[in-house]
């Protein structure tokens, strides 16, 4: 690993500052479970590190009528959550599809999504509960939506003095939902396809008043099926609607490799979040 | 350029000075000279590298030594007892067999650890759950996992 220009801000004004020293020619290191070892690796050599581990202000979880995740809040901790469990087990789900025991205790929730890996778990889970980030600079602060930040693999809509400091669910919808994914076989079982859903039923429980659907893993940034979506907008909620939106979803996706098996993924797994959300609704 | 790092290593308090991308493995082996704790891939897959932080399994390979700053670590050198005798999950290990060549032994006794204080009591599935992160070339888990379940009942 190459040397760099090390920093460990104690507050985050003093985080925001370095970041805007630095710009681009800096990386800031949270659980550093991509960052290290691709610097060990030799893929990326960063002029300064700035380490956020002692920014446990943004190591939190606030739940009441919406949800709000701090960005170094680690996997773990979002598995734990009891309150993701249920019609918000997609969380849960998601968290736990990250890496294994060890990178989860270290991965956060920021991390997942700034790194922009097509094959994140967490942003398709979040994408189908809409969720907004909130992102710091020096002297100023936006709020963008997780479906406008990837814009390539491992390429975001981060300026490079931004920092992602909080996820948010506002409010938290109506309806139930599932992450499901399948690994590839190989040391860390990176996800080979993963599919978030959420549903929301009519009063009586039998129709779709909305549907969404974001799959990862199947081109270069995680995305919302908005076809599949659509078409499941006021059906029946059956097993065949199911069937037939994870087959819309399969054409709405643009694997790069092993691309047929990689769409029969998209249909059977979109089928089996959509029948999971809907069975955690009953 | 180095820094200092404070942090407690199987209960003792070190104070050591250390070039920032230098790991946490690297500090644990080469300077405080422990080497139960293994290197395997390097590159956060193996597992061998295993380590409590603050209680919770981490891979020291791909942990800077500055992550470790005010905070508490275990090795497999620091969990037997007092008077020297093993802990209940190495016992376990022994007992059933669990080990053949031994690398995997020490992140695999480590994750185990990290498991059975947090739950006492898990199934199964729980167990090879929170070893998914440990590979072993050796033994073919099974004794691994009926070594942990048996410790969890003690």
């Amino acid at each position: 690993m190459k040397p760099f220009h090390y920093h460990e801000p104690s507050t985050l004004e003093e985080a925001l500052d370095l970041l805007h020293q630095y710009g681009e020619r800096a990386r800031v290191l949270a659980g550093g479970t991509d960052l290290v070892v691709q610097m060990k690796q030799g893929k990326i050599r960063p002029e300064a590190i700035i380490n956020l581990n002692k920014l446990q202000e943004l190591n939190f979880m606030a739940i009441d009528s919406a949800i709000r995740i701090g960005s170094l809040t680690p996997l773990s901790r979002i598995a734990a959550n009891p309150f993701f469990t249920g019609r918000l087990a997609l969380l849960r789900e998601a968290a736990l599809a990250v890496g294994d025991a060890q990178i989860r205790n270290a991965a956060t929730v920021g991390g997942n999504i700034a790194n922009a890996s097509p094959s994140a778990d967490m942003p398709p889970a979040l994408l189908a509960l809409e969720a907004k980030l909130k992102l710091k600079k020096k002297g100023g602060e936006r709020v963008v939506g997780l479906d406008e930040f990837c814009l390539g693999p491992f390429c975001t809509h981060l300026q490079g003095e931004e920092l992602i400091v909080e996820i948010s669910v506002s409010p938290i919808p109506e309806g139930s939902g599932a992450y499901v994914w399948m690994p590839k076989r190989t040391a860390v079982d990176e996800t080979l396809v993963g599919v978030g859903a959420w549903l929301q039923a009519d009063a009586q429980g039998e129709t779709c008043s909305r549907a969404l659907l974001a799959l990862s893993s199947v081109a270069p940034v995680p995305f919302r099926a908005r076809k599949a979506e659509a078409f499941l907008q006021g059906k029946n909620l059956s097993r065949e609607n199911f069937r037939i939106a994870g087959e819309i979803a399969a054409e709405e996706a643009a694997p790069r490799s092993r691309a047929d098996y990689r769409k029969t993924l998209v249909s059977v797994l979109t089928e089996e979040a959509l029948e999971r959300a809907w069975r955690r609704a009953k | 350029m180095k820094v200092k790092v404070h942090l407690r290593v199987n209960g003792s308090a070190y104070e050591v000075e250390i070039e920032p991308r230098r790991t946490l493995l690297e500090l644990i082996r080469d300077d405080l000279e422990l080497n139960g704790t293994k290197e395997g891939c390097g590159l956060g897959e193996c597992g061998t590298c295993t380590v409590l932080l603050d209680g919770r399994p981490i891979k020291s390979c791909i942990t800077l030594a500055v992550q470790a700053d005010g905070r508490e670590v275990t090795t497999i050198e620091g969990i037997e007892g007092d008077d020297g005798t093993l802990h209940p999950i190495q016992q376990a290990f022994i007992d059933h067999g669990a080990i053949q060549c031994g690398f995997c032994t020490p992140g695999m006794v480590l994750s185990a650890k990290g498991l059975l204080d947090e739950n006492p009591r898990p199934t199964e599935l729980e167990v090879r759950e929170a070893i998914a992160g440990n590979l072993c070339r050796c033994t073919g888990y099974q004794k691994i996992v009926e070594a942990i379940l048996s410790a969890s009942s003690k």
